[in-house]
């Protein structure tokens, strides 16, 4: 088939272009950029294979407007004019007549090519042969895959397996591995044995219950048995504390039965009251020998005490002389101490003098020394003026120096400070500036905001099917509006819902007409039907039974005989039941065969009207979608300059869409005029300024930005202004000095008169000290000798009064102890201070033994009067005791206390025993006394010892069993308790299940992909073993017409590792693989092989067009001339339409072909066509 | 007694897993995983509150092959709140339960009445005026009639039989322990509960021959409602009402894309399809959607399968009321009339061809004994050694013949030039 003319009535920016195709030879289809070549080569497929779905060339003639016509040319020369277009009904009709053109014949004029291999197999674009090229020697020119790819027009073969193997790996391996696959199962059997290890094993637990009802009962014996022992153990525990109180008490009886057989025996009060008589006496007694005893001693010692009165009489006078004993020997150690200080200081003082004076003076100097001090008192004001003065001086010299000073300073400072550089010019242009605010923020900010929206709006655009440069006339154009959508929307809506209810009522009928059948069908699974003989013969069994009851109850014959089933009466009267059940039954039967015929009957009825109402809800709902469907054609043939989505669905978001990219059209504007204005500012102050800057031979950072140059400006702002200030500032205090220095001068000459008038006086005062002192300056060194000449003067006259002092108080201490010596003449006068202390220790003595002398008799005379009490007393209690003899019965009174002893003792034991019998009654454990002595008085306690500690050990020995009884019955509930019948297991088992599942979807997969690559290999080796030589052969031929004899044939080389690989071998016979051969020849190797492919389909399918898109864009011209050829040669067999927009190719066409080989179709560009 | 109310319930299966649901994101797990346990919770709850005279179990009560004795004890916590409520319970145990080495162990409560393995045995309550006949399975492969030997109907009292069968053999389940209706019928019964079938079926009316299905569905095969029969009784004369305690209800969804224009439009109608299932109800569901119906997105739908997968997968938590799993999307979806995509020239042509060679020797791919591609020959093997026994299907050749389709319909999309992520 070819075709002859090819009319663009309607389709892309063509409107009513016509193509002349039916010149032999190549179509050479030439038109610049714009011109609509690609909207022409995609016209070829549209007309011969239908509109695409979602067409993107009905963005100037609407939809439904759209339409491509031609005049097709059939192998069998038979001409056939179509015109197809955008629409469901009849989109293919004959040119004039407007029949639609039958499938039939439409399929015979394609031959069998179906629309993807036609775009497969009969169209090539430049894109696609470097594609295949690429691959080519991305896989190495594998001879199977590379023939089947070119063959087929396949453009990513390889990368197709390479995904399929890449899928693959990623799902399962053989062997272990993290792949989907293996990683799942894997999850599911580590989930079904952690299942297994949370399950309880039935035998595992009737072992543990068995187990625990046996511990539960040893443990209640152990603990039965532990009981026992300790009660044992306690009894004996007891009888060894009580037994030394039951002996104690059994002794203490035996004593009291002693008492009673000796005579007489007192009650126990007479006994109390005789013994308190006695020890009253026995106290007394000893007492009153006490006391005569101190009387005796007292009188003893003053028979021994002797006192000096004489020395008593002048005590208070010795008393007066001890107190100054301690002054008199201080004064007397202290006064050779001052003497000698007076004689140091008397000699420093003549020396100081003699200093002064030059001579060597005596004591008398010392008096006249006094005299010259006097005359300190004027000296020192003197000197003091003159210092002052002079420091006065030389602050006022310090004055005149620091001025002049400074001057030669600001001078020197004002000569390194230039004057001009006015930086008010570069201070307005900086102000200008700042007040601008952050420019390059703001140009940043706007060119941020003008991508944003300039996104959104292409992304929205985008969504609408419009180029960038179709937007402004898109939001221009009328368009319905967000009402208009949801209006029919909501009709469809409408339409919707009356579909869904129309389907849900014939859902609902299916399902009653299933219940319905199945109905029908339990009705037919009945039972087996009686026949009416048989109901006949069981009837007449019925009645001949009834004749023979009948004959033996009301006619008393006997009935039994030979066949029959009875043998008596009993046996009569069952089997006549029997046969009247039977007879029953059959009619039973049958009428409930009458009950299902009518039941059957209404069954069919509601099926039938069922059904009907089915077929009706379904063309209810067939009639609702297509009235929805034309409703939405309707409206939206209204809207023609809008491309209103097919699909009702996307209605909302087209209109929304369209919504939003009005206001991001208002938004770009916007921003766009925003980011303009701000440029344009700061392009200009960064000009300004980076001119001054230029003034003042600063160097400008580069860049665009204006803050760096601003920054610039800033700180050499600054800089000038800091300047400026400081020249002014040197300059106003250089006046100020100036003006000030001929004061500083005149104040100067008066300090220096004032210090020589002081030096002048001081000189004269000086003059009166020594000779030689003629310089102020000496005035320091004779004020320190006159102050330390008073000092020393002042120390002599306080040794010589405190001298005076002591030997005064010494004399009048010693001329009182002589006079006190005169009572105690023994004692030695010298020296006075040991004299004076034996004084006073003789007065202490005579003090001593008057007291004692006193105290000895007061003594006396109180032992004696308590003697006489004593003896008064003992005489009362004889007469006492002699009483109580005489009522005991007791002739000798002396015996008195032995009878009291005996009566106490009775008594005492008496109050024992109950205290044994009360400690027996407590510490017992409830036992009586008799029991205890019972058991314990015959025992020995070292017996009771060893059965206490026997019974100790079987006590421990069950307690420690009880306490492992008792942990093993816990242990064994606490298993128990926690089979509780808990569903983890149960759960780890679903989880296994939820992997085990996860498994078998990822193995779904991975089959579907390893058959698809299965699928491949086979397909790839059955084309390559039926195609590979012719193929190879034609694509040779082509290459070396190609390469123009440079290469001879197309080869296939063996590698060993990855088997044969298609080679290209030169002219010369060597053989170069596909790696090795550089990229225009692997280009046209490519290329030979598709167009061997596209020969090799055209001898196949006969002749069909050939699209070629722009092929030969990376032929070098000689190449280009050689593939025209091939092209010019590949025309003899079918048409072949050859697309470019390289103007050099209809040149090389020119020069290479004859002009009855090819013929060339120029299209003008979209804009010339709508101005022509 | 005016009137009689029993439960009947059969093949509780109690702590068997659910099979074939993958876990993803959002699937209801939790609700899933204890479904067999809830489902006799609610068995038994409805029970008392329903005040049942006496609750029948036609055995399978476990999963044989099971040996977690904590199933045995929640079952006994169950009939043990039933004894609490004075319900009594008889039960005979089928195959599972002949296997399972959970029955040997248990100590039942006194209200629960196993009914004899070596023959029949007839428990007559007095009070109630039943008596109920049966007899449990002694081993797994129980293959003569057991009711031929069940006694004759006691008059004056209400009679029932028990027996887990697996009927005439009709209704394709394990052929245990056959019987047919004549043979019931001739015991004079007035009800037959039995188990073993797992859908609710009645089979005869008179007498009542009922099986109530299992309690809880387990897989894609047991789909629809599941529950118990309640049986009424009034003067012999049983009347029946099926009640549901399934947790969560195994559904096959038929999606026709006939209509659909592009993937979107197949998962708006998904979307449809899958509101009328799962309503606004509270139950949940495990759904196999199947994608039918002559399709220009035929050879698509196939080439993206776990595409389609999960996006179904991601609506399927976007639905108001019920929960819903979806176990899986299979597409079965054909080409339209006139536009086989693999009945052209060209590519396809030569896929076509390779697909009918491999198609009439399946067996050969992924056999044991020289498969064509080894790998899926292991594939295949891992899977069958995980499994447990009844899963030997996994893989056959009977899948591997489906998968050759959808592989021809991959291979045939990608090589079309389309990518997978774009192609809607």
């Amino acid at each position: 088939m070819r075709i002859e003319r090819l009319d663009l009535v309607a389709f892309g920016n063509f409107t009513d272009v016509a193509l002349d195709l039916s010149s032999p030879g190549l179509q050479v289809v030439y038109g610049p950029n714009e011109a609509g070549k690609t909207t022409a080569r995609a016209a070829v497929s549209n007309l011969l294979y239908d509109f695409d779905l979602r067409t993107t060339y009905a963005f100037v003639h609407p939809m439904s407007k759209l339409q491509i016509g031609a005049r097709l040319r059939s192998e069998e020369a038979t001409t056939l004019e179509v015109v197809r277009y955008k629409r469901n009904k009849d989109p293919l009709v004959e040119a004039g007549s407007n029949r639609p053109v039958s499938a039939p014949t439409w399929a015979g004029l394609l031959q069998g090519v179906s629309r993807s291999d036609f775009e497969t197999m009969f169209t090539l674009g430049w894109d696609e042969l470097v594609r295949g090229t690429d691959e080519l020697l991305a896989r190495g020119g594998v001879l199977g895959e590379t023939l089947f790819a070119a063959g087929l027009g396949l453009r990513e073969l390889g990368t197709v397996l390479d995904r399929l193997d890449a899928e693959a790996t990623t799902l399962f391996s053989p062997r272990p591995s993290a792949k989907t696959v293996n990683a799942a199962l894997k999850a599911h059997g580590e989930a079904r044995k952690h299942a297994t290890e949370l399950s309880v094993r039935p035998s595992h637990y009737a072992d543990v219950v068995k187990d625990h009802e046996k511990a539960a009962a040893l443990q209640v014996r152990l603990v039965s048995q532990r009981r026992d022992a300790e009660r044992d153990h306690e009894r004996l525990v007891t009888l060894r504390g009580v037994l030394p109180t039951l002996r104690d008490r059994t002794r203490k009886i035996e004593e009291r039965a002693g008492l009673l057989d000796q005579d007489p025996l007192p009650p126990a009060s007479w006994a109390e009251r005789v013994r308190q008589a006695l020890e009253a006496r026995g106290e007394l007694t000893r007492e009153r020998s006490t006391v005569a005893d101190q009387f005796h001693s007292a009188e003893e010692r003053l028979s021994t005490i002797t006192v000096d009165e004489a020395l008593l009489v002048m005590a208070e006078r010795v008393d007066l002389l001890a107190e100054g004993i301690a002054g008199y020997e201080d004064g007397r150690s202290d006064r050779g101490g001052l003497d000698e200080g007076r004689r140091d200081a008397e000699r420093d003082a003549l020396g100081i003098i003699g200093a002064l004076t030059g001579g060597s003076p005596g004591l008398a100097a010392l008096e006249e020394a006094r005299t010259v001090l006097a005359g300190k008192v004027a000296f020192a004001p003197a000197r003091d003026e003159w210092t002052a003065k002079e420091v006065a001086l030389e602050r006022a010299r310090e004055g005149v120096r620091g001025f002049g000073d400074e001057i030669a300073e600001i001078k020197e400072a004002l000569a390194l400070l230039p004057e001009g550089d006015d930086p008010g010019v570069l201070r307005t242009s900086v102000d200008a500036a700042l007040r601008q605010g952050d420019l390059d923020g703001t140009l940043s900010s706007a060119r941020s905001a003008l991508g944003s929206v300039q996104s959104a709006r292409l992304e929205v655009a985008g969504r609408l099917g419009l180029a960038e440069d179709e937007i402004t006339d898109a939001v221009a154009r009328p368009s319905p509006s967000t009402e208009e959508v949801e209006e029919i929307l909501g009709t469809l809506d409408d339409a919707a819902m009356s579909v869904r209810a129309a389907k849900e009522r014939a859902r609902g009928n299916a399902r009653r007409e299933g219940e319905l059948q199945g109905e029908l069908e339990a009705l037919a699974l009945e039972v087996e039907l009686p026949s009416e003989d048989d109901l006949s013969r069981r009837r007449q069994v019925r009645d001949e039974t009834w004749s023979l009851v009948k004959e033996s109850w009301l006619e008393h014959q006997a009935v039994t005989g030979e066949g029959t089933a009875f043998t008596d009466e009993r046996a009569l009267a069952s089997s006549y039941e029997r046969a009247g059940t039977e007879a029953d039954n059959a009619v039973d039967r049958l009428w409930q065969e009458a009950d299902r015929t009518a039941r059957r009957k209404g069954l069919m009825a509601e099926l039938k009207r069922v059904r009907a109402e089915h077929t009706e809800a379904l063309e209810e709902s067939r009639h609702s979608t297509e009235g929805a469907s034309a409703a939405y054609a309707t409206w939206r043939s209204g809207w023609p300059t809008q491309r209103l989505p097919d699909s009702p669905g996307a209605l909302r978001q087209w209109a929304a869409n369209l919504e939003r990219l009005r206001s991001l059209q208002g938004e770009w504007t916007t921003a766009h005029l925003a980011h303009r204005e701000a440029f344009r500012s700061l392009r200009a102050h960064r000009g300004r300024l980076a001119e001054l800057l230029a003034n003042f031979d600063v160097e400008i950072t580069a860049g665009t930005d204006l803050e760096p140059v601003l920054t610039q400006a800033q700180a050499l702002l600054a800089e000038m202004e800091q300047r400026r200030t400081e020249r002014v500032e040197k300059e106003k205090r250089l006046r100020t000095i100036e003006r000030g220095l001929p004061k500083k001068r005149a104040a100067f000459d008066d300090a220096a008169a004032a210090e020589q008038a002081a030096a002048a006086g001081l000189t004269t005062l000086l003059g009166a000290y020594g000779a030689g002192l003629a310089s102020p300056r000496d005035a320091g060194g004779v004020l320190a000798r006159l102050d330390q000449l008073e000092r020393l003067l002042d120390i002599r006259d306080s040794r010589l009064q405190r001298i005076g002092g002591i030997d005064q108080r010494s004399d009048a201490f010693e001329g009182e102890l002589r006079e006190l010596l005169t009572s105690a003449p023994d004692i030695a006068p010298e020296p006075a201070a040991e004299a004076a202390r034996e004084l006073v220790r003789r007065v202490k003595t005579a003090r001593d033994s008057a007291v004692a002398r006193s105290t000895q008799e007061a003594n006396q005379a109180s032992a004696q009067a308590a003697l006489d009490d004593a003896d008064a007393k003992l005489t009362g209690l004889r007469d006492e005791l002699v009483l109580l003899a005489g009522e005991g019965g007791i002739e000798d009174i002396e015996k008195l206390g032995t009878t009291a002893d005996r009566a106490l003792r009775f008594a005492a034991l008496g109050e024992e025993i109950d205290g044994c019998d009360t400690l027996l009654t407590g510490q017992g454990g409830g036992r009586s006394i008799v029991e205890l002595e019972t058991d314990g008085l015959g025992r020995d306690l070292a017996e009771l010892n060893a059965a206490i500690e026997a019974s100790n050990e079987s006590r421990t020995n069950l307690s420690e069993q009880e306490k492992e009884a008792t942990e093993t019955e816990r242990d064994l509930a606490r298993q128990l308790e926690a089979m509780d019948g808990s569903d983890s297991a149960a759960s780890e088992a679903a989880r296994a299940q939820n992997e085990f599942a996860r498994a078998v979807e990822a193995a779904e997969r991975y089959t579907r992909v390893v058959l698809a690559r299965f699928i491949a290999d086979e397909a790839i080796r059955r084309y390559s073993e039926a195609h590979q030589d012719p193929l190879l052969e034609r694509a040779s031929r082509y290459l070396q017409l190609l390469t123009e004899g440079g290469y001879r044939e197309i080869g296939v080389g063996e590698d060993p590792k990855k088997g044969p690989r298609l080679s290209a071998i030169y002219s010369s016979g060597e053989e170069r693989s596909v790696p090795q051969l550089s990229d225009g020849t692997r280009d046209q190797l490519y290329f030979a092989l598709r167009l061997a492919a596209i020969e090799e389909a055209l001898g196949r399918n006969g002749p069909m067009p050939v699209v070629l898109d722009d092929v030969l864009v990376n032929f070098d011209d000689n190449r280009a001339r050689a593939a025209l050829r091939c092209l010019a040669t590949l025309a003899e067999s079918g048409q072949v339409l050859l697309f470019t927009h390289h103007r050099h190719v209809l040149s090389l066409a020119e020069e290479v072909l004859a002009p009855e080989q090819y013929t060339v179709h120029e299209l003008a560009t979209a804009a010339s066509r709508q101005t022509g | 007694m005016d009137e009689l109310r029993v439960l009947h319930a059969a093949d509780l299966h109690v702590d068997s897993p659910m099979r074939g649901l993958v876990a993803y994101d959002g699937a209801p797990v939790d609700e899933i995983r204890a479904a067999t346990r809830t489902a006799m919770r609610a068995l038994v709850s409805e029970a008392i509150d329903r005040q049942v005279h006496l609750l029948l179990l036609a055995g399978d009560l476990y999963d044989g092959g099971w040996r977690d004795f904590n199933t045995g004890l929640f079952v006994v916590s169950q009939l043990a709140e039933l004894h609490e409520s004075g319900i009594p319970v008889v039960i005979v145990y089928g195959n599972h339960d002949a296997e399972s080495q959970l029955t040997r162990r248990l100590r039942l409560p006194p209200n629960t009445t196993v009914l004899s393995s070596t023959k029949p045995e007839t428990h007559i309550f007095s009070d109630l005026g039943v008596a109920v006949h049966g007899q449990s399975y002694a081993t797994r492969a129980i293959e003569a009639d057991l009711s031929l030997a069940y006694p004759k109907a006691d008059p004056g009292l209400v009679n029932i039989g028990m027996l887990h069968t697996c009927f005439d053999g009709s209704l394709g389940h394990d052929p245990y322990a056959p019987c047919s209706l004549a043979g019931l019928r001739s015991k004079g019964y007035d009800y037959w509960a039995l188990g073993h079938v797992h859908d609710h079926r009645v089979v005869c009316e008179d007498p009542m021959v009922v099986f109530p299905g299992n309690l809880q569905g387990r897989h894609i095969r047991e789909t629809g409602p599941k529950g118990a029969t309640l049986v009424n009784f009034v003067d012999h004369e049983p009347s029946i009402e099926q009640l549901t305690f399934d947790i969560v209800r195994w559904e096959r969804c038929r999606v026709d894309v006939t209509e659909a224009r592009s993937l979107d439009e197949c998962l708006a109608r998904c979307r449809e399809e899958l509101l009328a299932l799962s309503g606004t109800g509270s139950m949940t569901y495990a759904v196999r959607v199947e994608l039918a119906g002559p399709s220009s997105l035929n050879g698509r739908l196939r080439a993206t399968t776990e595409q389609i997968t999960n996006e179904v997968r991601a609506l399927s938590l976007s639905l108001d009321g019920s929960d819903v799993w979806i176990e899986k999307v299979v597409v079965a979806t054909t080409p339209l009339t006139g536009r086989p995509v693999l009945e052209a020239d060209g590519v396809a042509g030569e896929i076509r061809q390779v697909l009918a060679d491999l198609k009439a020797n399946v067996s050969m791919l992924a056999s044991d004994d020289g498969s064509r591609i080894p790998s899926l020959a292991a594939l295949r093997s891992q899977l069958r050694a995980a499994s447990s026994a009844d899963l030997d299907d996994v893989l056959d050749d009977a899948e591997i013949a489906l998968a050759l389709d959808d592989a021809a319909e991959l291979l045939a999309t990608l090589l079309g030039g389309e990518e997978i992520e774009n192609a809607h």
